[in-house]
């Protein structure tokens, strides 16, 4: 690839990443300890850094943090939100689907973050119809493991998918040489339990009846830590946290109480975090989330019975399959009741269904999404868009009408 | 993960259970027989948890087994369906016996009796051994088969300790059942009904320990809420 193409991507990733930070911490209302994960995205997508880590790529939330740090890897989660690597990516898979699978391959293919070219291998669960197909094309840039993952939810796809995740083990094994320690393994379980306690702490101060802290700060603060040790994110997540408790208690209840929203559908990948931002400039609060990279990146934890590796292995198939609330199951009453406890712990006042264009699976649950939405008596909008800011205009315009729905509705 | 507050009072109940019982209980064996059909009519299964030294034995096996990081082993559906009647098999065995015949078989199984007794033999000595080592890989494997278990289970669901889901508010994170000693499914996969006592519980709470949603699972003694769950993980040790 040409020198000068190169700068040009550089640039231009950087100069979007910088505009979502920007806008992140633009607010006036900036919490204390913010600073430390805006940081972390910014070495990432602006200052693009190197560094000696070995990383296992991952896709989805169904790839076990703990076992790729269990074999002495960094786990980094390769889902990307970036509107320019999906411009180059659109060129490669194929024009409807969806923009994360786009921005993926594109930014494989264009070589320009070190992060992505420091990965030893990438793990892939076989979740929807994009990630199945694109296994192929990712394994032109780097090797790539399969995983299958059950879309059923019964007792004996879960005997089915422990097995996977015993294949996978010995995959990553068979790719890498290295060997596997049960030690590693308990310790990551704990560091990710700590960051998933602080993460928790969190969901609760933002969906608390006057949150101290933005939705899309929230969204930005559980995406670094994709790009972050949880040894070190738990550590200044509970700064941020205490700061935020310091605020909370401190703060004035509002005049005039913004309506609550809550979001559901489609991943929300930093620097994509058009919808959060435009909800917030009409003055909306955003008071929780059901995607895979913010609301329950950290939400459900691992809990082994017992710490030989079979019994962890158990403990996180558990976890990252069943209690996975993603559409592609064919089961659809953990997502729905999930979503439903979460519209009544946030009290939200209206739902903006997110969907990515080409992300059929959440798609197909709108209807289902709806009726429930309307038996709990909250409006929803449902928003189809993808990472360019191109259609922000005509998005405002019903994101207006939406809020002052809500608002003639009090 | 979690602070094990139950589990650490259940264990210390059967400790004094297993002290009381085998070591001072010999000269008070009605009045042990008494309170124990009368808890098992007010409690059900209470008894297997908290008192019962068979429990308590499989329990230290348990815990040595996960002091050694040794995996236990998972029994499949299929072979879980062909088990199932041996429950049945083993209380008519037992009610036959103990009835018509005048004999004890619980003497053969638990180790403290059947090696106290007078005649030692070969055969009472591998029964024991495979048991302990049954019960060594799979928590609480005999429970799942005690006749008088299954005598106390019938209790269970007019029993008023009960097991209360907010079905609603489950996340299927599957916490529950991957710690209950008894395998009880329904446990984790009932949504609609509230009271999930199952005739095989046998009360031991790890379920409302492990499960990390807030009142999802409770235990509630004549109506009252006595426990319920809480999202208070703890770091292992």
């Amino acid at each position: 690839m040409e020198e000068r193409t190169l700068e040009r991507y550089k640039r231009n990733i950087s100069r979007v990443s910088a505009g979502s930070l920007k806008q992140l911490t633009s607010t006036g209302n900036v919490p204390k300890g913010l600073e430390y994960f805006t940081n972390v995205l910014k070495r990432t997508f602006v200052d693009f850094e190197k560094d000696d880590n070995e990383y296992i790529g991952s896709y989805c939330v169904m790839v076990p943090d703990e076992m790729i740090y269990a074999f002495g890897y960094r786990p980094l989660r390769l889902c990307a939100g970036h509107s320019v690597a999906a411009m180059i990516g659109d060129e490669i898979v194929p024009r409807d689907a969806c923009p994360v699978l786009k921005a993926t391959v594109g930014f494989h293919a264009m070589r320009v973050m070190p992060i992505y070219q420091q990965c030893r291998l990438a793990v892939l669960p076989i979740t929807c119809d994009g990630k199945r197909k694109s296994a192929a094309l990712l394994s032109q840039y780097l090797p790539v493991i399969p995983l299958p993952i059950e879309m059923d939810k019964s007792e004996e796809r879960f005997a089915q998918n422990l097995q996977n995740m015993h294949a996978l083990m010995k995959s990553i094994f068979k790719e890498t040489g290295r060997r596997f320690s049960n030690r590693k393994l308990i310790e990551s379980c704990k560091s990710i339990n700590a960051a998933q306690q602080e993460a928790y702490k969190l969901y609760g101060l933002l969906s608390s009846d006057n949150p101290p802290v933005t939705g899309s700060q929230v969204m930005a603060v559980l995406n670094s830590y994709c790009y972050d040790t949880p040894e070190s994110w738990a550590q200044h997540a509970k700064i941020l946290n205490a700061g935020l408790s310091q605020k909370a208690a401190a703060m004035q209840p509002l005049k005039r109480e913004k309506p609550r929203i809550f979001i559901a559908g489609s991943p929300i990948t930093f620097p994509n975090y058009k919808l959060p931002f435009l909800m917030e400039g009409l003055g909306a609060q955003i008071v929780g989330d059901e995607t895979c990279m913010a609301g329950r990146l950290l939400y459900d934890p691992v809990v082994p019975d017992e710490y030989s590796t079979d019994g962890i292995l158990r403990a996180l198939t558990a976890r990252y399959v069943c209690a996975c609330t993603c559409p592609v199951f064919e089961q659809t009453d953990d997502r729905l009741s999930s979503l439903t406890e979460k519209l009544r712990q946030t009290k939200a006042e209206g739902v903006i269904y997110h969907i990515l264009r080409g992300c059929t699976p959440y798609d197909f649950e709108l209807s289902m999404v709806e009726q429930l939405a309307d038996k709990l008596d909250i409006p929803v909008l449902r928003v189809e868009t993808d990472f360019s800011a191109e259609d922000a205009e005509q998005v405002i315009i019903r994101l207006e009408a939406f809020v002052e729905l809500i608002e003639q509705r009090r | 993960m979690k602070q094990r507050k139950i589990t650490a009072f259940r264990i210390m109940c059967l400790l004094i259970a297993v002290v009381v019982l085998v070591f001072l209980g010999s000269g008070y064996r009605i009045i042990i027989l008494l309170l124990s059909i009368f808890s098992a009519l007010v409690f059900g299964r209470l008894w297997c948890g908290y008192v019962c030294p068979l429990g308590f034995y499989q329990e230290l096996l348990s815990m040595l087994r996960k002091k050694l990081h040794i995996p236990t082993f998972h029994v499949s559906l299929k072979v879980k369906s062909y088990l199932r009647p041996l429950k049945w098999i083993i209380l008519v065995y037992f009610l036959t016996s103990v009835l018509f015949f005048g004999l004890r078989p619980v003497m053969y199984i638990r180790p403290d009796l059947s090696f106290s007794s007078a005649d030692m033999s070969i055969y009472k000595i591998i029964i024991v051994g495979i048991v302990t080592g049954i019960c060594f890989l799979k928590e609480r494997a005999f429970c799942k088969y005690c006749p008088l278990g299954t005598l106390r289970g019938f209790v269970n669901k007019i029993s008023f300790g009960k097991i209360k889901k907010d079905g609603t508010a489950c996340t299927h994170c599957r916490a529950c059942l991957e710690c209950c000693p008894m395998d009880i499914r329904s446990i984790y996969e009932e949504r609609n009904k509230s009271d999930i006592t199952h005739s095989d519980c046998i009360y031991c709470m790890k379920c409302i320990e492990a499960c990390p949603e807030q009142d999802v699972l409770s235990f509630t003694l004549f109506g009252k809420k006595i426990l319920s769950s809480k999202r208070n993980i703890k770091q292992v040790k």
